[in-house]
């Protein structure tokens, strides 16, 4: 923004190169730049007969001159020239040579792609292609591209490695009753964890690619029968508007900026998780879902609260015991945001709503405090979520340790230093509890912001500024929607057939809940 | 098919949860001193009037959707217009002598220091933002938050019930026959919440079973109406704060459960602001989507900003009581005006639809 009072004053001389000095913060893409990029657009891989002239446009656009992972391995094949190109890392090089470069070595007539599809090469897929858009994505997801002389028809041979690690178990949303795998970053293993679930034909998976410039693969799961079709267009134009945006796509989380119709939202309009069985839930109740390459999460819309508010561990214990359970969260939710606030409220404005005998013993154990009240709740939240954040990134056995040192001695020694009031200590700590209780981790962070806020009403109005604020956050939340559908369906709006706090009974639940305009199986 | 956005249960629970509100403001003076013995008739006696708002109002809606749509079928273009524009005005008067009052209490119980300009400035402030999330999200959260205020009142009804006294309760008419209906025909101020069914007209789609739902919701409040007013003239003279303003806030402050509880008033209080912001915003919203469709505007935000700026100068006043001659107009019309601001329409159509069908 400075940069001509920094050039007019010396600071820069030139066009030396200088960090933050960017071409943005100059307001314009330097002519170097903006040449080199109209050149990449330029740089389209075009099949041709000659051989020679094939492989230079292939290796201009993967910049072969500087790109050390793309390997063309010439062949003489019946007397005609022909070339193996692939990518080292992608292509499974023991394959690529038992499967491809022995066979053709040994042929002695000369090779036509077509016999060689279909008798040549012993691999699990072949292609024949003459687009050059297709060859290149199929070098990128791993295949090698025959190239012959003197046809400009390629054959794309899969021949790919997947590097992935095993189905492991649930890291995050352990269960006692149920199932332990998880999904892995491989989305093709994701899927067929779904559709090992969800055995029916209905079930359709649309893959598409997201991202300008990784162009990352994902899967869009549903079933088809159940699911509303309105819903399925919604998503898909949600999609394709995204991919219009020619913006770098870095896996499933950042989906949410696509899927959301109110992205400053602060509560989440889609649910992520790591679990197969609860996808096929979602997928057997008319819900959509998105499985992103790298991603171990799958990423459902669309949603209510209430499903933020379950487990999977709900479907698997007594109707009973699991509608206590969900009141339970629901009441978590409610005191994790509201307690923090109700207890500035209560100490600043309302004491003579507590009992006589614990508003002394409370105002004497604060009589040493030198903060306010709002003062001690504010160090006591920021020093727990500092806990958390830390624990959530140290390695596995100082976890715990951690957990221990910030709740407890630390927490212990605030109040001996009477830095804060036992009663604080206890307040804080029970609504930390409360929000770990909140399955969700998106809705668990938006209730810790909600709990800000309320705090800060508590001081400007007591009683009164939280009761403003819950009346503003609950008419805003009415009007969110996830997908279309109202976040608290299907309490409100009501609905007939739900899925919300009530667990009825196994011939009463429904697999398709109106909220969402499902269609029910016959 | 017109579309549904608001069902019949958010509407019953905005008519319930605007008539439930009106007994957080019954303050203990007017109650003693003016209907007293009789105060669990004055329901009963507003109803009639309530219905007959409630019937002009579902013909309305029932025949034409939306207020604007209405108004200009029944009135012509101009009228229609003008009426709306005199609806709008009664309405902001209607909202600024209400939380007049609601600024009042606070300021008596909460914040006697603060001026009244900064109290309704935080209380116009949260009924603005609460407008702004439309009919769909007023409707919704009267739907999702109806539950607080019934639980909290019957369990103050249930607690109060030890220190009621049947005996004070007059049978019928202990005032005498001309005070008690006039004290009835002013109570009927308070089933403004049916006016859900006009001003949402366009939000409801029609339905039938939203105007049964907004009936059924008219009986039930008048029914809990009668019930509590009979129960706060049954423990008056119990309260241990005579000089109270609000009588349920006398109520519950008096309710001491030892050492887990004392005196509930200011946490009770907690629950009644849920109602009273709840019906302002209805009547917020009501306003500015009236306006909004006159104006043929796309987004009815501006609308309620600048209706929410008018009800805070206009309650200022109020409350500063420069202009408590208007206050009091408002207070003593507000029954005729809420009978016939619907009535007249209601009629003009019903007369030209039986027309056109003669004619036919």
């Amino acid at each position: 923004m400075f940069s001509w009072l920094k050039r007019s004053l010396g600071f820069t001389g030139g066009d030396d190169f200088m960090l933050g000095d960017s071409a943005r913060e100059r307001g314009r893409v330097p002519p170097a730049y903006e040449k080199e990029r109209e050149e990449a657009k330029k740089r389209v891989f075009c099949p041709n007969v000659r051989l020679g002239s094939a492989l230079s446009s292939l290796g201009h656009v993967f910049r072969n001159a500087e790109n050390d992972d793309f390997i063309t391995r010439f062949l003489s094949v019946g007397g005609t020239e022909a070339a193996v190109v692939f990518i080292n890392g992608l292509a499974d090089r023991t394959v690529l040579f038992d499967a491809v470069i022995r066979p053709l070595q040994s042929m002695y007539t000369r090779p036509d792609p077509d016999t060689l599809v279909k008798n040549g090469l012993p691999v699990q897929e072949a292609e024949i292609t003459e687009q050059g858009e297709t060859v290149v994505n199929g070098l990128l997801d791993g295949k090698a591209a025959l190239m012959l002389d003197g046809t400009a028809r390629v054959i794309l041979l899969d021949v790919r490695r997947a590097e992935k690690r095993a189905v492991g178990r649930t890291e995050n949303e352990k269960v006692l009753y149920g199932a332990h795998h998880a999904f892995i970053e491989d989305l093709r293993t994701n899927i067929t964890l779904v559709r090992s679930l969800v055995r029916t034909p209905d079930l359709v998976t649309r893959m598409m690619t997201m991202g300008g410039g990784n162009d990352l693969r994902l899967a869009v799961m549903y079933k088809s029968g159940t699911v509303n079709p309105q819903l399925v267009r919604e998503l898909m134009r949600r999609l394709q508007r995204a991919q219009s945006k020619n913006e770098t796509f870095s896996g499933g989380f950042q989906l949410h900026r696509f899927l959301d119709q109110r992205p400053f939202s602060i509560f989440p309009q889609t649910l992520n998780t790591e679990r197969p069985d609860r996808t096929a839930t979602f997928i057997s109740q008319g819900h959509l879902v998105v499985l992103t390459d790298g991603m171990p999460f799958a990423t459902i819309a669309p949603i209510t609260i209430f499903a933020l508010l379950h487990t999977r561990e709900d479907h698997n214990i007594r109707p009973q015991i699991a509608m206590m359970m969900r009141l339970i969260r629901v009441l978590c939710l409610l005191m994790s945001m509201l307690l923090p606030g109700l207890y500035v409220a209560l100490m600043t404005f309302h004491q003579v709503s507590l009992p006589t005998e614990m508003m002394i013993s409370t105002l004497t154990t604060r009589k040493m405090i030198g903060l306010s009240v709002l003062g001690e709740m504010l160090i006591m939240v920021i020093l727990f979520e500092l806990v958390r954040e830390a624990s959530v990134r140290v390695q596995g056995s100082i976890n715990q340790t951690l957990g221990i040192i910030g709740g407890i001695v630390l927490g212990d020694a605030l109040a001996e230093a009477s830095l804060v009031s036992p009663m604080a200590l206890i307040v804080v700590l029970l609504a930390a509890l409360c929000g770990l209780t909140i399955p969700d981790y998106a809705l668990q962070m938006a209730a810790y912001q909600v709990r800000l806020f309320f705090l800060f009403a508590s001081v400007i109005g007591g009683i009164i500024g939280m009761t403003y604020l819950s009346v503003v956050l609950v008419s805003y939340l009415c009007t969110v929607r996830s997908l279309g559908v109202p976040f608290f369906a299907p309490v409100a709006p009501a609905t007939r057939k739900n899925d919300g706090m009530v667990m009825r009974r196994v011939n009463s639940r429904t697999d398709a809940p109106d909220a969402i305009n499902a269609r029910e199986d016959d | 098919m017109k579309a549904q956005i608001i069902g019949p249960k958010e509407v019953g629970a905005l008519v319930l949860i605007t008539i439930i509100n009106r007994l957080a403001w019954i303050d203990p003076q007017t109650l003693l001193r003016h209907p007293g013995q009789n105060a669990w008739m004055l329901p009963i006696l507003a109803l009639p009037a309530a219905g007959l708002t409630l019937r002009a109002v579902r013909s309305l809606a029932f025949h034409y959707g939306g207020p604007i749509n209405g108004l200009s079928t029944v009135l012509g273009r101009r009228t229609g217009a003008v009426y709306a524009v005199l609806i709008a005005v009664w309405l902001t008067l209607f909202q600024s002598a209400a939380l007049a009052r609601v600024v009042s209490v606070t300021r008596y119980y909460f914040f006697p220091r603060t001026d009244p300009a900064v109290i309704t400035a935080y209380l116009m402030g949260t009924l603005t933002l609460i407008s702004f999330s439309d009919a769909e999200g007023v409707a919704r959260s009267a739907r999702l938050m109806l539950g607080v205020p019934l639980v909290t009142l019957f369990g103050l009804l249930l607690l109060s019930f030890p220190s009621a006294r049947l005996s004070q309760l007059a049978p019928l008419f202990g005032q005498g026959v001309g005070e008690t209906l006039a004290s009835g025909a002013l109570f009927s101020g308070t089933f403004f919440g049916v006016y859900v069914l006009w001003l949402f007209g366009d939000c409801t789609g029609g339905a039938p079973a939203v105007s049964r739902a907004a009936r059924r919701a008219l009986l039930l409040g008048a029914g809990i109406l009668t019930v509590s007013m009979a129960m706060m003239a049954a423990t008056a003279g119990y309260g241990g704060f005579k000089d109270a303003v609000s009588y349920l806030y006398a109520m519950a402050a008096n309710i001491d459960w030892g050492r887990y509880v004392q005196r509930l008033g200011p946490i009770h209080f907690f629950v009644w602001y849920i109602t009273a912001l709840l019906s302002g915003g209805m009547i917020q919203t009501g306003v500015a989507r009236l306006l909004g469709r006159l104006l043929c505007l796309g987004d009815m935000r501006p609308m309620a900003a600048l209706t929410g700026l008018c009800v805070y100068a206009l309650t200022v006043l109020f409350t500063a009581g420069y202009a408590a001659p208007l206050s009091r107009a408002v207070n003593l019309m507000s029954t005729p005006v809420l009978v016939l601001l619907p009535a007249v329409p209601a009629l003009i159509g019903r007369w030209k639809r039986r027309r056109a069908d003669e004619t036919a």
